[in-house]
């Protein structure tokens, strides 16, 4: 008996003894393979990297960035992002539900509340909103027309958010990590610029691209043999609803309008260009063009932009109508930002305050003026010279004609890519493209490739992708998020999946070493106003 | 060692009680929780109508239990495995549940019992900022049943003693309360969440049974058996929206919500050496498997693109307790008790979520009574629950995937009067 109650007594104690909290303590178990090293993953990237949603950089959306879902899924240790406060850009975001899906949207901007401190260490995912290729090594990025542009002018604020005040090369941190795994994805921005301006920003020279990319490419590869990674093209121009979503709703709210005019053209202002047979650009000395109507829809014809949509509700009006006044407003105030953005860099720059005294007259001369000197520039000859060459061919600004159906009143060129700037766009793409897969080939056994353009080609072709149950369109909302350009939480979880067939395809035969990311276990995380309606 | 242990008792507090699997309760007696509620083929004491019915049948005149428990379980989650460790605690809860028990022999043989008890129970709460917080982050059940009862013993001379009871539960509480954070949506930049929550009541009375039998062949053995029926229970839930779009989250939602619980058997042996010591056995199965699915019905009116109902497939096992419990008669003042049981959980891995934390469980308990007089007994019990650390290592199947540890303290006491 006496010992049935000290048998008792030891097993009742026993647990009370071991009243604590947690068992065992555990770690993190690496992937352990015999030829690729996951345990210190660096991103080098741009916005997409930093998991810039909607127009901004906030918390949420920094989480679902492609790089810090593959993070998870090589399962390393640590990934430090810059965890960005408040957040930072104007923020797309949801105002309206009572039409969903067709949500109506609104804008707010976001400050940074905290700057980011850097880890010892540095940050895992150099990821920057507006990186550019040559941000990765700091050297001048050598646009196809126009002056180069030296890192320091590119250093601004999303930069030191990642990488400190100091205008240091991306490369010099990426080199302190001593990192085993990469994945390197540039080169967006080198021709985006160019495309959501509309063709007023410059794209990088194709030339200049194909010495920086083998450059960057190298001095990862040769910091040390054991380095691999992953590199990804650059997209094309039609794959985004930024270019796609508004040119078929134009066509159908304009197309009525312009039948009852007995018209079937609106008038765009198009960009001068030299002909550059490699890079698919044909000379034009036309400062507008006419484009149907019927091919607002057609991609390879006319792709309007996101941007647009106020500037579209502006058609038709006229300073010659008094109706239109408010109309004629925005049409004047837009030309008048246009005209202090683009003499900015000039000898002669116009103030904001000097733009916003201009009647409707002198806008319409200053327009001109500037016209004529882009003339003079890209075809260099004399003012004389390209005055008459322009008057020959009908130019004038007069804003009493209605906007966007008149040639002297056209629709701006930043809202707009007409053919031949659609033409330029899709060869720079294809040249980028080119020049990527064949640096790449020269490092096949240690960098996986992820063919992005081909496979958003695909899923835009095909009207969606279906991924554990889940349907996502090339839509926003969807894949992608409000700015019609970044993706959305699952586009990114799309993206990385892809990234991890590259990387399973060329490491490991295809076996699924790395898993996917369940796509259906990702918020959707709408960006939504405070008090939605 | 016998002034060890009953020290020790009294220094925790100690009474008794247990938790059972799932959302089960069975820390139902401020006495018999002390033996781990193995109490099956016993039953000499009030709160057999909760254990086994049949007991009743054994007691004569009046007798009175109040009592009642305080459970304070503790739960954190490491994950999402594999590709984190990161630690999240449930927010500490603690609950007190009561019971009543009173019977009076009728007749010769006859004895006619009422319980009011909690036969069902569960909570976890969690930060709404934590990882899983668009599944869950408030989880709430409550029940409680009132019992009439009856037992009849019939003395079969030289074969011994039977008896055969029942109790007839009808439903007095049944409340749900369920809330999430929707994260679909980026949450307000105020501080606050956008959160649905949704607060169930029984809109009709559930009702079951329970019947048992104890068959005493001689003074110091009987063997028992009970069977405890299922519970339906049929909630409708109001929809509480913040910070939500009313087009999308309409104000007034409601909706459906039905629990089975499931039904148990018990089967005990009691065993009496001599007239100081009872030793107890129980071994309890439950039929989770009747859990297969918690689903929220929104009516058709308030369902949006993006609330829909809520499928959450259980597929709950079938499982077993075992409970071993002992009672020792120091004097004619003092009683002391000890349990000690496993419980097997029912919550398999694939459908395992932090509503429901499960893992199997040790447990041990000590208890006491001092008779005050003869008529008054007052009743302590402490019971600790050791749950064991568990793995869910499906990172392609349950996103739920991670470690999680429990623990739970339990506090009890009543008083029992006789007379």
């Amino acid at each position: 008996m006496k010992l049935l109650k000290i048998s008792l007594f030891a097993l009742l104690v026993t647990p009370i003894l071991t009243n604590c909290d947690d068992f065992t303590e555990h770690t993190v178990e690496p992937i352990e393979v015999a030829n690729v090293d996951f345990s210190k993953y660096v991103s080098i990237g741009n916005s997409l990297a930093a998991g810039f949603q909607s127009n901004a950089l906030y918390p949420e959306g920094q989480i679902y960035s492609y790089p810090n879902l593959l993070a998870q899924q090589f399962r390393v240790d640590q990934f430090a992002l810059p965890a960005i406060g408040n957040g930072y850009g104007d923020l797309v975001k949801v105002s309206d539900f009572s039409t969903y899906p067709d949500v109506g949207t609104t804008v707010e901007t976001l400050t940074p509340g905290v700057t980011p401190t850097q880890p010892e260490g540095g940050y895992q995912n150099l990821g920057i909103p507006g990186a550019v290729l040559n941000d990765f090594r700091g050297t001048d990025r050598v646009p196809a027309f126009g002056s180069n542009i030296p890192y320091t002018s590119r250093f601004s604020a999303p930069y030191a958010f990642v990488l400190g005040a100091t205008p240091t090369p991306i490369q010099e941190y990426f080199d302190n990590q001593n990192a085993t795994f990469t994945s390197f994805w540039l080169g967006n921005n080198d021709i985006l610029g160019y495309v959501t301006s509309g063709g007023l920003r410059p794209f990088t020279s194709p030339a200049a691209f194909q010495t920086e990319y083998a450059a960057s490419i190298a001095a990862i590869m040769g910091q040390d043999s054991y380095i691999k990674g992953v590199v990804a093209n650059i997209p094309g121009v039609t794959s985004i609803p930024f270019t796609t979503y508004v040119g078929p709703r134009a066509k159908a709210n304009l197309t009525p309008v312009l039948t009852a005019l007995n018209l079937t053209d609106i008038y765009v202002q198009s960009s001068l260009t030299p002909n550059v047979p490699a890079v698919a650009m044909p000379e034009n000395k036309f400062p507008y063009m006419a484009v149907k109507v019927s091919n607002l829809d057609n991609v390879d014809s006319a792709l309007v932009l996101l941007t647009a949509q106020s500037a579209l509700g502006w058609i038709g009006a006229s300073t010659a109508n008094p109706n239109d006044n408010a109309k004629t407003t925005a049409i004047l105030n837009y030309w008048r930002s246009y005209i202090v953005a683009a003499t900015a860099a000039t000898l002669t720059p116009v103030d904001a305050a000097t733009a916003a005294g201009m009647d409707a007259a002198t806008v319409a001369g200053t327009l001109k003026q500037i016209t004529i000197a882009q003339y003079m520039q890209t075809f260099s000859v004399d003012q004389a010279t390209a005055s008459n060459e322009l008057t020959a061919r009908g130019f004038d600004f007069n804003f009493a004609q209605p906007f966007g159906l008149h040639p002297h009143n056209p629709f701006p060129s930043q809202f707009f890519l007409d053919k031949n700037e659609i033409a330029v766009a899709n060869a720079v793409t294809t040249t980028f493209n080119t020049i990527i897969s064949s640096v790449r080939s020269n490092y096949s056994s240690r960098l996986a490739f992820v063919d992005v353009n081909t496979i958003f080609a695909g899923i835009v072709a095909a009207g969606g992708i279906q991924q554990n149950g889940i349907g996502l369109a090339p839509a926003m909302g969807s894949l992608f998020s409000f700015d019609g350009v970044h993706p959305s939480n699952r586009g990114h979880g799309v993206i990385t999946n892809f990234f991890i067939d590259a990387i399973n395809n060329n490491f490991f035969n295809g076996d699924e070493v790395i898993k996917h990311v369940n796509i259906s276990w990702i918020p959707t995380g709408l960006t939504v106003v405070n008090n939605p309606n | 060692m016998r002034f060890l242990l009953l020290g020790l008792g009294l220094l925790l507090v100690g009474s008794q009680q247990s938790k059972a699997g799932g959302f089960g309760l069975f820390e139902m007696s401020a006495r018999v929780s002390g033996m781990l509620g193995a109490y099956a083929a016993d039953g000499r004491d009030v709160s057999t109508i909760f254990f086994n019915p049949a007991g009743l049948a054994q007691l004569s005149g009046f007798n009175i239990q109040v009592g009642g428990v305080m459970i304070a379980p503790r739960t954190s989650f490491r994950g999402p495995y594999p590709s984190s460790v990161e630690e999240t605690k449930m927010v500490p809860s603690e609950f007190v549940l009561p019971h009543v028990y009173a019977s009076y022999q009728a007749a010769q043989n006859l004895t006619v019992g009422v319980g009011v008890y909690v036969p069902f129970g569960l909570g976890s709460k969690w930060e709404r900022d934590w990882v899983w917080a668009g599944t869950a982050t408030e989880t709430r059940l409550q029940t409680a049943v009132i019992a009439p009862s009856l037992a009849y013993m019939l003395d079969m001379g030289d074969m011994g003693k039977l008896s055969i009871g029942g109790s007839y539960q009808i439903g007095l509480l049944s409340k749900a309360t369920l809330e999430k954070v929707v994260t679909d949506m980026t949450q307000p930049t105020d501080g606050s969440y956008r959160l649905v929550r949704l607060e169930g009541e029984g809109k009709d009375t559930y009702t079951g049974y329970q019947v048992g039998f104890i068959y005493q062949p001689m003074d110091m053995l009987s063997v028992g058996f009970s069977y405890r029926s299922q519970l339906e229970l049929n909630l409708v839930g109001d929809a509480t929206f913040t910070n939500l779009p009313e087009s999308q989250f309409i104000p007034g939602t409601q909706g459906d919500l039905q629990i089975i619980t499931p039904a148990n058997f018990t089967v005990g042996v009691s065993v009496r050496p001599n007239e100081k010591l009872t030793l107890n056995l129980d071994y309890v199965g439950w039929g989770w498997s009747s859990y297969d699915s918690l689903n929220i019905d929104f009516y058709d009116d308030y369902e949006t693109d993006l609330l829909k109902d809520i499928k959450n497939p259980r597929h709950y096992d079938d499982v077993y307790q075992i409970r071993f419990g002992a009672e020792y008669i120091v004097n004619q003042s003092l009683t002391v008790r000890a349990g000690l049981g496993f419980d097997k959980n029912p919550v398999p891995d694939e459908t395992l979520d932090p509503t429901l934390p499960d893992t199997d469980r040790l447990i041990s308990s000590l208890g006491l009574t001092y008779n005050v007089t003869s008529n008054l007994g007052i009743h302590l019990y402490y019971t600790f629950i050791r749950g064991e650390e568990r793995l869910v290592a499906l990172p392609e199947t349950n996103k739920h995937s991670g470690y999680y540890n429990t623990y739970a303290n339990l506090f009890g006491a009543g008083l029992t009067f006789a007379f």
